[in-house]
């Protein structure tokens, strides 16, 4: 199979299961599926390699989606500590 | 570019984009979760789509244009650079030849590699590898190699075939892919070669390359074929 089928099968089934599995569990919070689904990026990403390098519009997918997770993350650390 | 995953993606966003809205007016924090999961699925998807591809696709594309330029000398020193290769199709197994003396319908095709033939020097090379990846055009007329060659070959964005008369078939390229553009003034050229490979296999018979214009992103090129 090559890498990029393997990537996308792999980041696509995570998803479906983290949000089948959330969904599920009553959960409301939106930022958390979004978490988990950027989480199940980097996995399959680091899983499958499905680049040699990164190119330029790839890197701008990475870059946004940790700066995405980093927000949530933040938000989360913010809510805690303030309340 | 992988027009598949870009097209899935696309769809993808289109859909959570509806479930967002949904999401929104309807007050529904767990449909607005799975939606946006699934914009950043559609997002990762089409974004790959638009960049895709097989890291060893450039390995490839050097490798075949330096074992070109050495059949190019070799075809210099025989004399043949300016002959029209021919494909011959013997039950599925395809040999490209070029020769001067090397006619449609001719019985066994000489053997792979350098020689002489029918009186006449040739350099044969085996397309089966590539008859392996169309093979399920065979037979299917001109639309199934228009096909091959569009999607399955991605040698070009847009194919049309057409009958000319007299066993000729032209066949018109648009959106060459660019992998295969700077090899377009090759006489081993990479176009050239599926377009006979897919016609021959489609057809069933031999085919001929008559001859092939090119401009920066189209091209057309005229093939006689004779039927199986």
């Amino acid at each position: 199979m090559r890498r990029l089928d393997a990537f996308v099968m792999l980041y696509s089934t995570l998803t479906a299961m983290f949000t089948a599995t959330l969904s599920l569990l009553g959960e409301g919070r939106p930022d958390a599926y979004v978490a988990l689904a950027i989480l199940s990026y980097y996995v399959s990403l680091a899983l499958t390699s499905p680049s040699a390098r990164p190119r330029s519009l790839q890197a701008a997918v990475n870059a946004s989606l940790l700066a995405v997770f980093a927000l949530i993350v933040a938000y989360r650390v913010y809510e805690v500590l303030s309340g | 570019m992988e027009a598949r995953y870009l097209v899935a993606g696309v769809n993808i966003l289109t859909v959570a984009g509806v479930a967002v809205a949904y999401a929104l007016a309807s007050g529904s924090q767990g449909l607005l979760g799975a939606a946006l999961a699934s914009a950043t699925v559609g997002v990762v998807v089409a974004a790959y789509g638009l960049g895709g591809g097989e890291p060893a696709t450039g390995l490839l594309a050097g490798y075949s244009a330096s074992l070109s330029s050495a059949l190019v000398k070799v075809l210099e020193d025989m004399d043949l650079l300016t002959v029209k290769p021919v494909v011959y199709n013997r039950g599925g197994s395809m040999t490209l030849v070029y020769s001067k003396n090397a006619p449609l319908n001719v019985g066994d095709p000489p053997p792979q590699g350098i020689g002489v033939w029918r009186g006449s020097p040739y350099l044969a090379v085996s397309l089966d590898p590539l008859a392996g990846e169309i093979e399920e055009t065979a037979g299917g007329g001109f639309r199934a190699a228009a096909e091959a060659l569009s999607a399955r070959l991605g040698v070009a964005g847009s194919v049309h075939v057409e009958e000319a008369g007299g066993g000729r078939v032209v066949v018109v390229l648009e959106r060459v892919n660019p992998l295969v553009r700077e090899a377009l003034g090759s006489p081993l050229n990479p176009v050239a070669l599926a377009v006979l490979a897919a016609l021959s296999s489609a057809g069933g018979g031999d085919a001929r390359l008559e001859s092939m214009e090119c401009t920066a992103a189209s091209c057309r090129a005229v093939v006689e074929v004779s039927r199986a």
